[in-house]
Order: structure tokens, then sequence, then C-alpha cells
């Protein structure tokens, strides 16, 4: 399953909380990968139109607008989308569980985790 | 001639000692009926009952015992008069007895019912009437009957109604309050936890990047209490969070919602890990945590609930052993699977041992020992939903032993 493109490092992060994207993206940066992020699923969805085509995407599940789970069933019936693996970083692990995801990441978002688990599914830059 | 007189004479005087014996009888008979009658009326007049006689068609007293002025307050010549007792009738149960006393009257031999008077004072009378129906040719003919004064029953009856009302009342405004407890409890514990997740990561990130960048400005010395700043915010992050952790879990519980996740769990590399993870903290306070675990202890469980049921059981300990060494002891008994922990601690009373696993209930003073209270009864909620017992002994200073029953549900393959 887990078929790394070489040339892809770019993650979207979908989080609505600024607190956590901007220190998501520090982090991930930092280990150097390239981060977008969208702070709702619509703006997620638009982003995914016009930036290339990530090699993750981390998403919150509980956010206004339109929810997790709403923007997940979205992406997997957009073709060229739905083969996007996706990460859910939620407090809300037993609930997670109804979305086809590569992983659930527990709020609180412990580091090391988060890391393996993008380490998994992206190449740095740096590599 | 003198023989035949005689004769005469004697017969006549037979006669008159036979008239004299009959009216000696009868006056005899009369004075026994009348002691009978008269005894009879006093037995009837002596009780607190109002002997009645009345007419079916009118429903007018013909007769009431010299009780009845005693009870209502009435004399007995105003009960005789015309539709007194309809008069005096409440006037809420008027209608209704009435109706009642004419029905039955016309189709029953004996009945009963029960309604409300107002006597001279004012005061409400609560009547139980008894009725019997005399008949002749299949119509009534005459009423018969006694009241009996029940208002203390009756009174006595909506006392309890009374106070049956208000105990609902009660209960229903304390499951409110608890309804709105759990409420606020479950509000306040996400709302905590909200700012607490990028606190957590911003410190996180903080440490990586002091240690990524070693060869840096800042002096050593400078750099290794950066580090060590971040490291102690972190562990009173993890702290704070675990606390919040656990009101979610009790306003979980408390909503019904501790669902759990069934699958094959070891529990005795969950309990190593948990006694690994300890160890520095129980060192910290003088006790050593020594565990006796037998391998390859599976069973069909939740492993996080059960790893936050050990970790209860764990932190709990540590609290009460005074400095005392800790056993932690994981075995199988028939079907089940057994955890004992067993400190030597301060130990916990008789009396607080019943309360121990409630919520909000603490054996010790919140001054001395922090905490909310909140482990053991989390920890006997999540063996209550594996369908486990959870028994505690324990002993004024000389310790406690918490010992787990868990079902193993499923028995795993390849079990050593």
């Amino acid at each position: 399953m887990s078929v790394q493109n070489k040339t892809c490092h770019s993650i979207l992060v979908v989080e609505d909380e600024k607190g956590i994207q901007e220190v998501l993206k520090m982090a991930l940066e930092m280990e150097g990968y390239e981060v977008f992020t969208a702070d709702n699923c619509k703006e997620g969805l638009e982003m995914l139109d016009t930036m290339p085509t990530p090699c993750l995407i981390l998403l919150d599940l509980m956010m206004p607008v339109m929810n997790g789970w709403q923007f997940a069933e979205a992406i997997s019936k957009d073709m060229t989308l739905a083969t996007i693996p996706v990460v859910l970083v939620t407090a809300y692990a037993d609930r997670a569980k109804l979305i086809p995801s590569k992983g659930i990441i527990k709020k609180p978002i412990d580091f090391d985790s988060l890391l393996n688990i993008v380490k998994q599914w992206c190449n740095e830059i740096s590599n | 001639m003198d023989y035949e007189k005689n004769k005469v004479f004697s017969s006549q005087n037979e006669e008159i000692e036979l008239l004299k014996e009959e009216i000696r009888s009868l006056k005899e008979k009369i004075q026994n009926e009348t002691l009978l009658s008269i005894r009879l009326n006093r037995l009837l007049e002596s009780v607190n009952i109002i002997p009645w006689e009345a007419n079916p068609k009118t429903g007018q007293f013909t007769y009431v015992g010299a009780q009845a002025e005693n009870i209502l307050g009435y004399p007995v010549r105003s009960w005789l008069t015309k539709d007194f007792w309809v008069n005096h009738i409440h006037h809420e149960d008027r209608e209704r007895a009435v109706a009642l006393c004419f029905k039955e009257s016309t189709t029953r031999e004996k009945y009963t019912f029960d309604y409300r008077m107002i006597a001279a004072d004012g005061r409400i009378v609560w009547i139980y009437d008894i009725v019997t129906v005399i008949s002749e040719n299949g119509k009534a003919k005459l009423l018969i009957g006694y009241m009996l004064d029940i208002t203390d029953r009756k009174k006595f009856e909506q006392m309890q109604e009374e106070r049956l009302l208000e105990q609902q009342h009660a209960r229903e405004i304390a499951e409110q309050t608890m309804r709105m407890q759990d409420d606020f409890l479950s509000i306040a514990a996400h709302e905590l936890r909200t700012p607490l997740t990028p606190i957590s990561m911003q410190l996180q990130l903080l440490e990586k990047i002091l240690i990524k960048n070693a060869d840096s400005d800042f002096s050593i010395s400078m750099k290794r209490n950066l580090l060590k700043l971040t490291q102690n915010s972190k562990r009173e992050i993890n702290r704070l969070s675990s606390l919040i952790e656990e009101l979610l879990d009790v306003s979980r519980i408390s909503a019904g919602r501790l669902v759990l996740n069934l699958k094959e769990v070891n529990l005795s590399t969950i309990v190593q890990s948990q006694i690994k993870r300890y160890q520095t903290t129980a060192l910290k306070v003088g006790s050593l945590l020594h565990g006796r675990i037998e391998p390859g202890v599976v069973g069909i469980w939740d492993p996080t609930k059960l790893e936050s049921l050990v970790e209860n059981l764990l932190t709990n300990a540590i609290k009460f052993s005074d400095g005392n060494p800790i056993e932690v002891r994981v075995g199988i008994q028939k079907k089940s699977a057994i955890l004992v922990v067993k400190d030597h601690g301060i130990g916990i009373s008789k009396e607080d041992q019943q309360k121990i696993f409630k919520r909000f209930e603490r054996a010790v003073s919140v001054k001395n020992y922090s905490g909310l209270g909140l482990g053991l009864f989390i920890a006997s909620e999540i063996v209550k939903a594996h369908g486990g017992s959870i028994k505690l002994e324990s002993e004024i200073h000389r310790g406690s032993t918490f010992v787990v029953e868990l079902p193993l549900r499923q028995l795993a393959n390849g079990l050593s």
C-alpha cells in the first residue's frame, strides 16, 4: 500500500484551529516537507484544485462549515483525489473509524508518532 | 253443696294463679327485652359510628344514633329533617355520592362508598358509609347503615401521597441537577482540552528545536535551562491533560457512552509497561513497584480502557503507599484474569471502603492528597463494563489490596 511518490513532498493540513495549524506547519516544514494549510474543508477542497497533488492530507474532523466526514466523502468521489492518503487528527478516535484513512492521530498530538506516520507517506525535500 | 262450692272456688283460684303466673312471665319478658334493648342501644351508640335508617325514596333519615351529634356536631333532630344528608355533603362530592346512593339502592342489597361531609363547625369529615337495602317485593323499602368517620385514615393516606409526590419531585430535581452537572462537566472538559492541544504541540516543537540546534549561540547552561523549562512545562501539560481526560471519562460514563472497543489484549504486557512507566514516579515517593506477572494473560478486552484501569490503580497505590513497596500481580484463575494491586500504605477505613468507588468520593482530604477523586470510580466502571468485579480489602495503617477479576470472554490461541 505504501507506495511513495518520490517526487512528492507536499502535505495539506486541514485544521480550523490556528494554533494547531501553525505549529503543525512549522514542525512539518522543519522536517523538510512543503506544507499547505486550509482553515476549513471547503477551503481545503479549493486548495486541492490549485496546489500540486499532495502526498498526504492531515484532516481534522470537528470543523465548522463542512466537517471532516463530508470532506472525506467529497474527495473519495473525485478520481484524482481519491488516491491521496488521509490521516485523521482528532480527539474523537472512536468516531473516526467510519472514515477510510491511513491512520488516526489522537489529540493531544504526540509529535513523534505524527512524524512517524507522515514519513510513511511522504518524502522530505532534503532527501 | 260445700263440696261443690269449694270445687268452683278452687278452680277459680287456679285460674287466677295461672293468670298471675302468665303476667309474671310476661313482665319478666318485657323486662328482659327492655334490658336487651337498652343494652343494644348503649352498645350501638357507644361506638364511634353513626347508625342510621333512611327512606330510600327521599333519602331522609328516619333514625340516627345519638353519636351523630358528637361526630358532626348537628343535633339528632336536625338530621331527621328533609334533605339534611344531601345538604351537608361536601359540594365536590355531592353529585357523585347522591347519584351513587340512589343507583346502588335500586340494584344492590349491600354497598359501601365514601364522601366528605361538612361538620357544624365547618370541619371536613370523611365518611365511609356501609348501606344495607331492605326490600319488599323487589322494591327498596328501607335503608339502614353505618357511617364511619375515616378522616384520620384519609389524612394519613393524603399525607403519604403528598410525601410520595415530594420524594418524587426531589428525585426529579436531583436527577436534573445531576444531568446539568454532567453536561457542565462535559462542556468544561472539552473547553479545557481545546487550548491544551496547541500548547502541548508548541512545547514539543520548542523542545525539538532546542535539541536539534545544539550548535546554536546559546551557552550550554542556557540551553540546558531552556530544555529543562520546556520539559517541565511538558510534564505539567501532561498532568493537566490527564486530569481533563479523567473528567471526560467520567462524563462519558455518566452519559452512558462508555463504549468498549474489544480486541485481543495481553494484560501481562499492559501491566508490565505501566509498571515501567510509573516506576520513576513510585521511586520518587520511596516506593518500589514490584511485579509478579504471569506472562500471556490474554483476553478480549478494550486495550485503552484496560490501560487506564491499570494506570488508575497504580497511581492510587503510589499516592497512598506512604513510601512502602507496592506489589502488582497478574494471573489467571478459572476463566478470569486476576489483577492484584497491593500497597502497604495508609489504608482505608471500613466506612470509606463503601464509598471509595463512587463518583467524586475521596477517603482523604484534598489538602494532603491531590486529585479529583475520580480514579477509582473510573476504574470500577471500566471493570463493570467488562463484566468483571473489583474488590477492596483494607486496614487502616496496614494498606489496601485491590483485586480485579476480568472474564477472559474468549481464550486466545497459544495461551501459555
